[in-house]
Parts: C-alpha cells; sequence; structure tokens
C-alpha cells in the first residue's frame, strides 16, 4: 500500500502544486509572476524526478502503467514543459499579468498526460482526453481579453465535446463486444472484423486525430494558436506531441493490435492531409505563429507516416524526428518570446524586417532552428527526417517518401519567408531588449543540436535500447 | 574511427574555415574606427588553410588516380552511416581553387563595411562546406556536404547580393534543394542495396538492378540541376548574373562545380548501349545551351551578364569533357577546373571593381582602362585567359576535350567551338569598351586598383601562368 | 645557340621592361640595342656550331606527349640571321624615331615577337604551335598605338587562333599525337580534312591579311609609322606565314588549298597593288605593299616551295626598306601622310631622294637574286613599278603641298641616313650586285618607271570618296553581327521570358498562390470552418469504413 503512494509521487507532485500555489496566493503578500513560475519548476522537477525513479512501477496498472516506453515520452515532454515554464515567467513579468492560473491549468494537463501516455485502458482514456480538453479550454481562457477568446473558447468546447462524445460512443461500443475495458483484454477477445469494431476503432482513433490537431480537425488548433497568449501557444505546440504519439503507439500495439492495418490506413490519410495541407498553409500565412502551427501539424503528419507501420524502426525514426521537431520549435518559440516592440509582443511577419540588424545571435538561431525544421544538413533536422525516410525507403514506400520531399520543398518556401523578412528586407521596427533568459535558453538549445550532431545516436540512446524492443 | 592520414588532416581542412567563422562572430566591428577585424581573421583563416592544403598536397601521390589519406569517423548507429574523407588530385585542387578564389573575392570586399562580419561569417561557413564536398569520400558524406552547401550561399545572395527581387531568391533556394533531395533518395536507395558505398566504389552500381536505372538518373538529375544546362538554366542564371556583389558571384559560380564533381565523381563503369545513345541527345542539350546563353551574352550590355556566360559556356563545355570518359581528361580535368575557376574570379573581380567605382563616381567606365594601368592590365589578362588563349591550364584541357567531341561528333564540336567564341567575343568586346577612351569618364588614375591588392592580383596571375606551365610546382617531394 | 639567344632575349625583353620610362628613356634604349646587337653577332658567329637545342618536358602522357623544345635547323638559323638583323633596326628605328614616347615598350614588344618567332619555327608539336601563334596574337594587341586598330587586329588574330586551335584539335583526334612529325599519318589516313584545310586556310589568310581579311592592317593607318613597320615586319604576319609552312602537310591532305591558295593568293596580291597605286595614305600604301609580299610569299609556299628559310628574310628586308624610304619621306614632309599633298619633293630634300633612289636600288640588288621564275619576275616587276610610282608622286612634279610642309621640309639626319647607306651598301655587296645583268635590269626599269610613268591619276582615283568608307566592316557587321545580335535576343525573350518565366514559373506560381489563399479561407476561426471539417473528417472516416468492409 505504502508503496503505491510512493510509485504515486508524480502524480501527487503534479497535485501538490495546486495545494501550495492556492496556500501561497491566500498566505503571501507579495506575489510576483515568478513566484509560482518557481514553484511550477520546484514541482516539476521532482515529478521528473519521481518519473524517472518509477520508471516501471504502476500503483494503478488497470487503468495506467508505466513502463520504460512511455517513461521515456513522459520525461521529454516534463522537460520542456520546465523549459517552457521558465520562459514562459518572462512573458507574465513583462506583462505583469498573475500567473497561478497559467500554470494550474498546465499543471492540471501534465496530470492528464500522465494518466494518458501511461493509459492502459480505455477507461483512462475516456477520462484523460476529455480532462485534457476541458484544461485546453481553460487555456484558452487564460487571456485577458475575453471577449477575443469567447468565441473560440466556445467554439472548441463544442468540437470537443463533440469528439469526446465519439471517444465514449468507441469506448461503449467495444465495452459492449469484450465487457472489459482494459487493453490487454481487449486486443485478446477483439478478434472479429466485425463493422461494429472497426467503427469502434475509427471513433477511437479519431478523437486522437482531434487532440493531435490533424487535419481536417485542425481548425481548432490553429485557432487558439493565433488567438491564445504566448505562454499557452508555446505549451500546447512543444509538450503534448510527444505524449499523444505515445499514447496513439500505446493504444494501436496494446489495444488495437488485429486492426492494425485498418488503423494504419486511417492514421495515414489523416496524416497524408496533415502534411499537404500543413505545408501548404504555412505559406503565405502573415501571422507567425499560426504559420508555425500549420508547421507543427506538417511535422506531426510527417512523424505518423514515418511511424504508420508501427515497428520498432519506425518508431524509433518517428520519435528521433519528433524529438528534433519540438526542440527546433522549442527554439522558435523562445526567439518568439524575444520579439517585443514597444511592450508587445509581435506576431506578423512585417513586423520582423530586418531584425537581425538589431538581434543578430537572436537571428542566427531562428535561423538554424528553420533550417533544421526543414531538415537541411548539417543541422540536426537532417537526422530527423533521414530515419524517417530511410525507414521508408527500406520499405519500398515510394508514395510516401514522394509525398514527403515534394511537401518539405512548401515548408522549406514556408521557412525562406520568415528568412527574407528577417534577413532581406529592411527594418521597419524598433524591438525592445530581450530578457537574458532567453539568450541563454536560445544558447543552450542551439548547442544542444550542434553538438549531438557530432553524435546523435547519444540523443536518443537509451530510447533506442526501450523503442528498438518493440516489434 | 580509422584514419590513414596524419593528424586527421582532412578533417582539419574543412574545420579550419568553420573555427575562423567561429573566431569571426566573437570578431569587434566598429564601423567609426573602420577596423577590419572580421576580415582580417577571415583572410588568416584561409591562409592558414591553403597552408594545410599545400601540406596534404605534399602527402599525396599526384599520379595515383584513386582517393587517398582516408579518415572514417563513426555516426549514426541506426541507419549505419559514417563520415569518410579521402583526396586525389582532383579534390585538392578544387579546394585549393576555391580557396583563392574565394580568398580573392574576400578582397574585393574589403572596403565594403556594411555587415562585413555577417558576410565573412557565411563566407566561412560556404568555404567549410565547399571544402567537405571535395573531401567527402562515400556517398552520405558527400551528400551532407551537397546539401549544407546550400545554407550559406543562400544568406550571401539574399543578404549581400544586391539582388533587388527578393521572392525569386526562395525560388532559387528550393530549386537547388530539389535536386539535393533528388540526390538524397538516390543515395538512401544505395544505401539500401549497397551499403555506404565510397565515391570510387560507386561504379559498380548496376544498371539492370536494384533501381539501377532510377539511381543513375536520380543522381545525373541532382547534379544537372545544380549546372545551368538548358532548361535547368533559368534559376541560376535569373539570380547570379544580377549579383553586384563580386564575392557572392564568385560563391554563387561556385555552386556549378559542384555538380562537375558530382559527374566526375559518380560516373558508371559501363553504360548499356539502349541508354549510352541517349547521351548524344545530353551533348545537343549541352551545345544548345552554350550557344543561346553565350549569344545572350554577346548583346547583353551588362557586364555581369558576360561573365555569367563565360562561366556557364565553360561550365557546360567541361561537363561535356567529363561525358566522352575519356581518361586523359578525367586525369587533368582539375587543372582545368582550377584555371578556369582562378580566371572567372580575376575577371569577376576587376569587373566588380569598375563598376564599384561607376556607382562611387556616378560616371560610366568607357577608356577608365586607358588611364588605370594596373586594372588595366589585371583586365586584359584576364580577358585573354578566359578567351582561350594558353595563359593558364584551360588552355590544355579545351584543347583535350575538344578534340575528344571534335572526334565524335564534329558538328557539335562545331558548335561548340563557336559558342566559346562568341562568349570570349563578348568579355573582349567588354575589354574594348573600357580601352576606347571617353572624355565625358570621370574615373582616372587615382581610382586604378590600390597597389596592395594589385600585387595579390599578380601573385594570383602567376599562380595561373604556373598552371599552364607546371600545375604543382609548389609541390615539394618529401 | 640558339637556346642562348632566346634566353638573352628573354634577359633583353626584361631589361627594357623594367628599366623605368624616364628622363633617359632613349639612353636605355640605346642600352638595350646594344645588348642586342652583341647578342646577335654572337649568335652570328656561332652558325656553324652543332648546338644541342634545349628540351622540357612538358606534358608527359601517353597519348598527349608534348615538350616545349628550343632547338633549330641549320637552315632555321640561317633564317634568324637578317631576321635578327631586321629587329636591331627596328630597335634602332623606335630609338631615334621621335613621335615615339614609349620606346622601351615598344621595344620589348619586338623582342617578346622574336622571342615567339624562335618559339614558333622550332615547336615540334601543337602546343607549342599554338602557344607561340598566341605569344603573337596577345603581342601584336599591344603593339598598335590606337585602340581602333588594337581591336581589329586581336579580333582578327583570336579568330584565326580559334581556328587554328580547331583544326589542331580534329587533327589530334585522328592521330592521337600531338607531334607535328606525326602530320603525314593525318595526310594518309585523317578525318575532315577538308574541314581542317579550310580552318587553316582562314587563320593564315587571317594573319597574313590575304584579301577579305585585311582589315585588321588597313586600320593600322593611323598608327605610328614605326609601329606599322614593327608589325608588318616582325609581327603576327610573319607568323601566320611560318605557320602555314609547318602545318603544310595538313593543307596537302586536302584538295582545297591547292585549288582555292593559288587564287587567293593572287587575288590578294593584285588587290594589294592596287590598294598601294591608288589609296593616297603613305601609310596604307606601305601596308598594302606588305600585305602583297606576305601574299606571295604564301603563293610560293602554296607551290611547294620549302625554301621559306630563305626568301622569307630577303622578301621582309625589300619590304622594310621601301617602308623606311617612305618613313624619311614622311618625316621629311613634317609628317604628312597624303601623297596628294606632296609632290616636287626632290626640290627641298634632294639628299632624302639620293638615298631613296639608293635605297631602291638595295632593293633591286636583292630582288635580283630571288627571280627564278616568271611569277617572280612578274612580282617583282609589279612591286618596284609600285614603289617607284609613289617615289614619283612625292617627289617629282609639282608642289602640292601646304607652304609650311615645305617650309619645314628637310632631309633626314645622320642617324638615319648613315645606317640606312650602310646597310644599301652592305646589301648590294652581299648580293654580288655589280655582277648580275637583272640587279642593273631591274634598276633600270625602276628609273623608267619614276621618270615616265605619271601617277596624278591615282591620286584622283584616291580621293574618291568611296574608297574612304569601311565597306568590309559595314558588310560583316551586317552579315555577321547584326543577326547574332537578333538571334540572341529572340532566343532570350522567346525562351527565358515568355516560356520559362511567364508561362511555366508564372502559372506554378499563380496556382499555387490560388490554391494556398482557398486554403486559408477555408482555415478559419468561423463555425462553418469548423463544420465543414467535421464533416469532412467524418466523411474520410465514413468513405474509409465502407471501402474496407468492403475490400
Amino acid at each position: 500500500m505504502l508503496e503505491n503512494w510512493f510509485i504515486l509521487l508524480p502524480e501527487i507532485f503534479i497535485g501538490s502544486f495546486f495545494v501550495l500555489g492556492f496556500l501561497i496566493g491566500r498566505c503571501r503578500s507579495s506575489q510576483t509572476p515568478k513566484t509560482f513560475a518557481t514553484l511550477a519548476q520546484f514541482c516539476l522537477t521532482l515529478v521528473i524526478l519521481c518519473t524517472i525513479i518509477f520508471y516501471n512501477k504502476s500503483a494503478l496498472p488497470h487503468f495506467w502503467q508505466n513502463t520504460s516506453f512511455t517513461t521515456i515520452f513522459k520525461t521529454f515532454a516534463y522537460l520542456l514543459a520546465l523549459a517552457w515554464f521558465y520562459l514562459s515567467s518572462k512573458w507574465f513579468l513583462n506583462k505583469n499579468r498573475p500567473s497561478f492560473k497559467f500554470y494550474a491549468v498546465c499543471f492540471a494537463l501534465l496530470l492528464g498526460f500522465d494518466i494518458l501516455a501511461s493509459a492502459n485502458s480505455l477507461g483512462s482514456l475516456s477520462v484523460a482526453i476529455p480532462f485534457i480538453c476541458f484544461c485546453y479550454y481553460h487555456l484558452i481562457l487564460r487571456h485577458w481579453d475575453i471577449e477575443r477568446v469567447e468565441y473560440l473558447s466556445k467554439a472548441y468546447a463544442v468540437v470537443a465535446g463533440f469528439f469526446c462524445l465519439l471517444l465514449w460512443v468507441g469506448t461503449y461500443l467495444i465495452y459492449q463486444d469484450t465487457g472489459s475495458l482494459e487493453y490487454s483484454n481487449i486486443s485478446t477477445f477483439y478478434l472479429n472484423n466485425s463493422a461494429g469494431n472497426m467503427l469502434a476503432v475509427m471513433l477511437i482513433i479519431a478523437s486522437f486525430m482531434f487532440l493531435l490537431g490533424l487535419v481536417p480537425f485542425h481548425i481548432g488548433f490553429v485557432a487558439i494558436i493565433s488567438n491564445a497568449i504566448l505562454p499557452v501557444c508555446g505549451f500546447i505546440t512543444l509538450v503534448p506531441p510527444l505524449i499523444y504519439i505515445c499514447a496513439l503507439i500505446n493504444l494501436i500495439k496494446g489495444c488495437f493490435l488485429p486492426f492494425m492495418d485498418f488503423a494504419a490506413g486511417m492514421i495515414m490519410i489523416f496524416a497524408t492531409l496533415s502534411l499537404v495541407l500543413g505545408a501548404l498553409s504555412a505559406n503565405n500565412e502573415p501571422n507567425l505563429r499560426k504559420r508555425f502551427a500549420f508547421l507543427s501539424i506538417y511535422c506531426l503528419g510527417f512523424a505518423l507516416i514515418g511511424m504508420v507501420d508501427f515497428s520498432g524502426l519506425a518508431v524509433i525514426a518517428s520519435f528521433a524526428y519528433t524529438v528534433i521537431v519540438v526542440l527546433s520549435l522549442a527554439g522558435i518559440y523562445t526567439v518568439f518570446l524575444g520579439l517585443k516592440s514597444k511592450g508587445e509582443y509581435v506576431s506578423d511577419i512585417t513586423d520582423i524586417n530586418g531584425f537581425y540588424r538589431l538581434r543578430p545571435y537572436m537571428s542566427a538561431t531562428l535561423l538554424i532552428f528553420m533550417f533544421s525544421l526543414i531538415g537541411l544538413a548539417p543541422t540536426l533536422g537532417f537526422f530527423g527526417y533521414l530515419s524517417i525516410i530511410n525507414n521508408l525507403v527500406a520499405d519500398n514506400a515510394w508514395l510516401r517518401v514522394s509525398l514527403l520531399l515534394i511537401t518539405l520543398i512548401f515548408v522549406a518556401s514556408s521557412c525562406l519567408q520568415v528568412i527574407r523578412a528577417l534577413y532581406f528586407e529592411p527594418q521597419t521596427n524598433k524591438f525592445d531588449r530581450a530578457d537574458k533568459a532567453i539568450y541563454i535558453c536560445l544558447f543552450i538549445n542551439v548547442t544542444f543540436i550542434l553538438i549531438s550532431l557530432i553524435n546523435p545516436t547519444l540523443l536518443i540512446r537509451d530510447a533506442l535500447v526501450v523503442l528498438g524492443g518493440l516489434s | 574511427m580509422f584514419m590513414n592520414s596524419p593528424f586527421a588532416i582532412l578533417s582539419l581542412i574543412v574545420c579550419i574555415p568553420f573555427l575562423g567563422m567561429l573566431f569571426t562572430l566573437t570578431a569587434k566591428e566598429d564601423a567609426a574606427s573602420n577596423t577590419h577585424n572580421s576580415f582580417n581573421v577571415a583572410v588568416f583563416t584561409i591562409i592558414a588553410n591553403l597552408v594545410m592544403i599545400w601540406r596534404v598536397f605534399m602527402l599525396i601521390d599526384e599520379t595515383q588516380l584513386k582517393l587517398q589519406l582516408f579518415e572514417k569517423f563513426d555516426w549514426l548507429e541506426v541507419p549505419d552511416i559514417n563520415l569518410v574523407f579521402a583526396v586525389d588530385n582532383l579534390s585538392l585542387l578544387m579546394i585549393l581553387a576555391v580557396h583563392l578564389v574565394l580568398l580573392m573575392g574576400i578582397i574585393s570586399v574589403r572596403d565594403d563595411t556594411t555587415n562585413q562580419k555577417a558576410q565573412m561569417i557565411f563566407t566561412l561557413l560556404f568555404l567549410s562546406m565547399s571544402t567537405g564536398l571535395f573531401v567527402a569520400a562515400d556517398i552520405f558524406s558527400f551528400f551532407i556536404f551537397f546539401e549544407a552547401m546550400l545554407l550559406p550561399l543562400f544568406m550571401l545572395v539574399g543578404m549581400f547580393g544586391g539582388y533587388k527581387k527578393t521572392d525569386r531568391l526562395g525560388g532559387f533556394f528550393l530549386y537547388n534543394l530539389l535536386g539535393a533531395f533528388i540526390l538524397f533518395v538516390a543515395i538512401l536507395l544505395i544505401y539500401k542495396f549497397y551499403g555506404s558505398l565510397t565515391l570510387d566504389r560507386t561504379k559498380e552500381i548496376l544498371w539492370r538492378q536494384n533501381y539501377g536505372l532510377f539511381i543513375w538518373s536520380a543522381l545525373a538529375l541532382s547534379f544537372v540541376f545544380r549546372i545551368p544546362i538548358w532548361p535547368f538554366h533559368y534559376w541560376i542564371s535569373s539570380i547570379t548574373s544580377k549579383l553586384r556583389n563580386p564575392l557572392v558571384f564568385i560563391a554563387a559560380s561556385i555552386l556549378p562545380l559542384s555538380g562537375i564533381y558530382g559527374f566526375a565523381r559518380f560516373w558508371p563503369a559501363f553504360i548499356p548501349l539502349d541508354i549510352s545513345q541517349y547521351f548524344i541527345w545530353l551533348n545537343i542539350i549541352g551545345t544548345i545551351t552554350m550557344l543561346f546563353i553565350s549569344l545572350i551574352g554577346f548583346i547583353n550590355r551588362d557586364a555581369q551578364y558576360k561573365i555569367f556566360a563565360f562561366v556557364t559556356v565553360y561550365y557546360i563545355f567541361y561537363l561535356l569533357g567529363i561525358f566522352s570518359q575519356d581518361k586523359l581528361i578525367l586525369q587533368n580535368i582539375g587543372y582545368a577546373l582550377f584555371g578556369f575557376v582562378i580566371v572567372f574570379g580575376a575577371l569577376e573581380i576587376v569587373s566588380a571593381y569598375i563598376y564599384r567605382q561607376e556607382q562611387l563616381y556616378e560616371s560610366n567606365s568607357d577608356g577608365f582602362l586607358c588611364r588605370a594601368k594596373r586594372l588595366s592590365l589585371l583586365y586584359s589578362f584576364a580577358t585573354f585567359a578566359a578567351a582561350g588563349f594558353p595563359l593558364s591550364a584551360m588552355f590544355t584541357n579545351n584543347f583535350l576535350i575538344l578534340s575528344r567531341l571534335l572526334s565524335t561528333h564534329i558538328q557539335i564540336g562545331v558548335f561548340l567551338i563557336l559558342a566559346c567564341i562568341i562568349a570570349s567575343a563578348a568579355l573582349i568586346k567588354e575589354m574594348f569598351r573600357l580601352k576606347t577612351d571617353n572624355k565625358e569618364c570621370a574615373l582616372g588614375k587615382s581610382e586604378d586598383m590600390p597597389m596592395w591588392q594589385f600585387i595579390f592580383m599578380l601573385f594570383i596571375v602567376f599562380m595561373l601562368i604556373m598552371s599552364f606551365i607546371r600545375p604543382l610546382w609548389f609541390v615539394v617531394s618529401e | 645557340m640558339v637556346v642562348q639567344l632566346f634566353i638573352c632575349l628573354i634577359v633583353l625583353a626584361a631589361a627594357s621592361l623594367l628599366i623605368t620610362q624616364g628622363r633617359r628613356r632613349r639612353i636605355w634604349s640605346v642600352l638595350v640595342l646594344a645588348g642586342l646587337c652583341v647578342v646577335s653577332y654572337l649568335f652570328i658567329n656561332s652558325l656553324n656550331d652543332a648546338s644541342t637545342g634545349f628540351i622540357y618536358q612538358w606534358l608527359p602522357y601517353e597519348s598527349l606527349k608534348a615538350d616545349i623544345n628550343i632547338s633549330s635547323s641549320l637552315r632555321m638559323q640561317q633564317m634568324f640571321v637578317p631576321l635578327i638583323c631586321l629587329l636591331a633596326a627596328l630597335v634602332y628605328l623606335n630609338t631615334i624615331y621621335a613621335s615615339e614616347h614609349h620606346s622601351l615598350h615598344f621595344n620589348t614588344l619586338m623582342l617578346l615577337n622574336f622571342i615567339a618567332l624562335i618559339l614558333l619555327a622550332s615547336s615540334h608539336d601543337f602546343l607549342q604551335l599554338m602557344f607561340a601563334g598566341s605569344m603573337f596574337s596577345i603581342i601584336g594587341f599591344y603593339m598598335p598605338d590606337l585602340i581602333q586598330p588594337k581591336k581589329k587586329i586581336f579580333i582578327f588574330n583570336f579568330l584565326a587562333e580559334m581556328s587554328v586551335f580547331m583544326a589542331l584539335a580534329i587533327v589530334y583526334a585522328t592521330t592521337d599525337s600531338v607531334s607535328l612529325r606525326e602530320l603525314s599519318e593525318y595526310e594518309k589516313a585523317g578525318r575532315h580534312q577538308d574541314l581542317v584545310a579550310c580552318l587553316l586556310l582562314f587563320a593564315i589568310g587571317c594573319k597574313c591579311g590575304l584579301f577579305l581579311l585585311n582589315g585588321q592592317y588597313f586600320d593600322l593607318k593611323d598608327v605610328l609609322f614605326n609601329r606599322i613597320l614593327g608589325i608588318m615586319a616582325l609581327s603576327v604576319p610573319l607568323s601566320g606565314l611560318v605557320l602555314a609552312d609547318r602545318l603544310y602537310p595538313l593543307f596537302q591532305a586536302s584538295s582545297i588549298p591547292g585549288k582555292v591558295l593559288p587564287w587567293w593568293c593572287l587575288i590578294s596580291i593584285i588587290v594589294a597593288f592596287v590598294s598601294a597605286v591608288i589609296n593616297n595614305n603613305l601609310k596604307s600604301k606601305v601596308i598594302s605593299l606588305f600585305l602583297a609580299l606576305y601574299a606571295y610569299m604564301l603563293l610560293k609556299i602554296s607551290g611547294n616551295s620549302n625554301d621559306i628559310y630563305f626568301f622569307a628574310p630577303n622578301i621582309l628586308t625589300v619590304g622594310f626598306i621601301v617602308a623606311v624610304v617612305f618613313i624619311i619621306a614622311f618625316e621629311a614632309a613634317s609628317g604628312e601622310k597624303d601623297v596628294g599633298l606632296l609632290g616636287g619633293f626632290w626640290r627641298y630634300t634632294r639628299f632624302n631622294f639620293v638615298l631613296s633612289m639608293i635605297m631602291v636600288a638595295s632593293v633591286a640588288a636583292i630582288m635580283s637574286n630571288g627571280v627564278a621564275d616568271a611569277k617572280s619576275v612578274a612580282f617583282g616587276l609589279g612591286y618596284l613599278g609600285i614603289v617607284m610610282l609613289v617615289l614619283r608622286l612625292i617627289y617629282f612634279g609639282s608642289t602640292r603641298a601646304d607652304e609650311k610642309v615645305v617650309a619645314f621640309a628637310k632631309n633626314v639626319g645622320p642617324l638615319y641616313w648613315l645606317p640606312m647607306l650602310l646597310g644599301a651598301v652592305f646589301l648590294m655587296w652581299q648580293n654580288d650586285s655589280w655582277q648580275q645583268r637583272e640587279f642593273y635590269m631591274l634598276f633600270a626599269y625602276a628609273t623608267a618607271v619614276f621618270l615616265f610613268i605619271p601617277g596624278m591619276w591615282a591620286i584622283k582615283i584616291g580621293n574618291l570618296p568611296i574608297l574612304h568608307n569601311d565597306i568590309l566592316s559595314n558588310i560583316y557587321e551586317l552579315v555577321l553581327i547584326n543577326p547574332l545580335r537578333f538571334l540572341g535576343r529572340i532566343l532570350w525573350l522567346v525562351f527565358d521570358v515568355v516560356l520559362i518565366e511567364h508561362n511555366i514559373i508564372g502559372s506554378i506560381s499563380e496556382t499555387f498562390s490560388a490554391i494556398i489563399s482557398f486554403l486559408h479561407s477555408f482555415q478559419e476561426s468561423k463555425t462553418r470552418n469548423y463544420i465543414l471539417s467535421i464533416l469532412c473528417g467524418m466523411g474520410i472516416i465514413a468513405f474509409y469504413l465502407g471501402y474496407y468492409v468492403y475490400e
């Protein structure tokens, strides 16, 4: 019994943030945004430690089960969250706005991610996903200009509600057929390819597609990115993808194994649409965040197309790729935190014309991150693309290879438009001084990217061992 | 890791410009005090690397046609990819040529202090990547540098090229990137069926098995993308011919060299008869492109386009030479390309200098060379060398290539030499414009090239002449 | 000894280039001349020595074996002797010629010319041959002091070099050897022999200034007289001659040169003679006469004469002497070059006149040795006749010159007449003229032409406007240059602008822009878009499910 409490320490520490945050809010007279940021980092550090320590222990194995596999994904996600919490505090400080609610909702999300990533039952899924959507709804509302996000939040609530409904219907259908919600039981009993079962599978996967923000269910995600506050945009871009992919792999391999081909086909369709529309839509988009939102949709589609076989090598490749993409996007969002003009954070592409003349180092890092997104050698992104495309070539998946490379041209075009604005256009704006923390984070990120290039295997050595065990 | 070269010398010559770039990042630039710290660092870096290259020349056996001084570094486990470096005469000559011509370019922009630091950074990065391309000894290493050289080139062109239609630059980059992607697919296929081949073993790739036809076609297509041969000439011609910065023009003109080099390295040991019959079309298209570009260069009043036309014509000329697969040509193509690169670099430097004086003094340059003696000497020399006179290694190899092409198809050979004549005539016409005295020209003796720059260019002239007499005169046997 | 001569000439050329162009430039020029005389003397004295020559192994490849060869036969060395004397005379002329401001540079060029001649004459392979030929072209570019003649000389020579280049490339392709000794192999089994022959004909026609290809030389009419002499006597045209001789087996491989070259040379001679008569410009006359000489020499080569080493120096000496005779008249007339504005100068410059007649006698002495057949007799008579006609126009008849010209007319100084006299006497003595009946006949003929053939009709024809138009250049512009320009423009417009830029790239760009705009409109945060996306997604799911179930 006591052991279980120790195993639940990550969740407990997540929950402790709420308690401590509430107490600080009530008792401490002087609170700055940094207060809660520090608290969040402290708690999250403990969460990470405990996650790693109890990497293969589960207190409630029927609901969620921790394994090396899930730990890898969760650790990366938490580390990103940690970095982002630190950077977000600069935004709140600059705007002089309270941060407790933001961090509270983020921690709630992390709890949801924790359960989702390790979910061992459709029941956990049915709880975690709606909970996550609920947290997203509250994240949208973190904007101080409620009118601006009112419609969006309502629309999101409706759409999310619809997909949660689909999830529950699918879960119910499966429960009716098998009498169980646990993955292992479902995959054992779930042997017939009846239309009902297939429908259930599709409904559940559809909800995942919505969660991932894949086309055509991406409008909400893009809308959030373009309207929400910057800390929210960064958080929902950087942290969830790894969790969702982990959960999806768990679901397919653990639960829907007999339906793997069927599920793979469906995932492939959505991934292809995301690839194409993400790449095309990112072009000529004046809003920078929206542009990179489309690019992140593209990258997710890329990762899924590479992963669709669900073999060990495919998963490793997709994992490596996703980590690299997320690192690049983390760098890009860090730069966004430095794009401050007269106290306001700029997001239009014309606002950053000639930015490099004022901030050459920041522009250089943005350049490196974008080229990493394109997968240009010798940036780390090249390694990610190489892994995926090499697997596809080995499997003679020519159509997918062609599709990936053609859409990559459009992605490159989109990034080039940003580079053109940064470097080739005459300066139009004056920018405020950026916080030192931004430079430090950028430096760490770029150094990490450049050093990892010397030996990329170091980046994912442990993951290789773990993920390679997947068959 | 495996090495049979001392001190990882090949990795050093790739890294030195990169380290120089990092030093340049830290160099202080102060426009008010007119210091040239980044310029000095860049020049010092290149000179240091030239010394290293000289050393490497002494280590290799230039009579051997195979790659030497292997260095192998483990990079990835899954897939199993290593970085492999090695050199032979051809690659070393290319490295030397690129270093010298970029040094010329850097010296020519010394007085252009706007963003000089960024310019030096990207130039050194480009130099490092180009060097890596020429020392790469296996397919993946080759590809990495083949793609990597696009980034600094794009930045140089966009930031310093003086090109006004910046939206076109994206097209230029994407076009080259597409070519790199095609090469990527080909290399992955090679890796799938043959493992990580070294460049000299790529001849083993069969045509009729393992997607051989696709591999060879993709390889050829990816290299052709870099060479301004019709119909792939458009992006390169529309961008390169309008570049006003001599350093950027030179860098952009080195890009087709990577395609030529690719063909020289990746060539099958055997071509099936049903495919080799199509090579005649390559020759025809190449010759037509040469005629086409040379004619446009002839009618175009812009000196920059004339130089571009010359560069294009001769790149295609050497490409056709490589297609002939003559052993003697392949043995000596390095010398020809060396001479050619230096010649067009010298031509561009003097031409850009004249253009800058025109802009500075808002005067036309008709007859400028009547008063500027140093410039006149250099310009005449560069034009004569470009026209095909025996002043550089180009002469002998042009003779070889032409004779081989004439022996296979006389008509193609005739049009080919006609294209070369027209391209040269365009340059000669420009030279005469500058030498025909004009009282309205405000440029005089005081606008002549500075002595120190002139002395440096004389050294380049010396290198060119020696490349004709004894190309490896600087190699001292141990 | 040729090697030593070669090295000494390089040193002298370097010295004359490096010595600063200062106040004492003429003194330095004299020193260079002295050096040259010493070298020449040593060379002449060592003529019978069995010299080993010098060979530098340059390209060692099996199928491209080329050496730099500076060795020569006795015959070639014998050719060099009179030519080196001509060179010394030219250097001397440059030194004393008042109008030559850059005498040092021009002397350098003359010395370099001779170096190139040695390389050309002693070449054993194509590469050295082409290198030497190119040297002539590059040096020839610097020889005129005006830009227009520079242009023409360079362009014509450039085209000539390219033709030689191409011809030899074809030969190499067949024989797989660059050795000149292998030319006979090409004669037996070579391909494209007619093309090679035509290319070489064109090249030699350009270099030697045959009819239709002599525009580069006629443009020299405004250049300094000494430079004209330098170019015509020891520069590009001479290189053409030597080239023709060295590559003659290639002519023999085809039937075309045998048919074309003699007639072409004949026409060139006639045109040159006519031009020399009707062109009033004294310098143009000199040029025309030289062109006639070269055409004549080519005619001899085409007649299978392989004695170029003997007759070329003699003929060039004739041309040189005639040119000097006209130079002294030109100088005496204060630089007046239009013979229509001279006349009656024997009254004002009697010594010049006598000197001129003595020089004509020396010409007759040389010619008397060379008249072997009817062709050479005809040529000699024609040449001499024209020279005397011109002298008559200058020295005889009424004075047409300006008063100032007459007032300043004077005889040449000892710097001119002394070496001229000595030279004339030497030539007459060397040729044993006194014992030759042909000498006296020729001199008598010359005197008769001078006294009895009127020349004013030539001046009248020379004043015709049509002769002052550069007709050939206009034709070249019309037939060659303008079509090229037009073709270039059309190609650029059609392919680059219309086809690629507007059609292909423009349409792709616009298509994708339209697609992207369309996509953007459906991805905005609007109720309609949300509903549409959900319906679309559900539709895909339903379709996929249905398809899967059906399969």
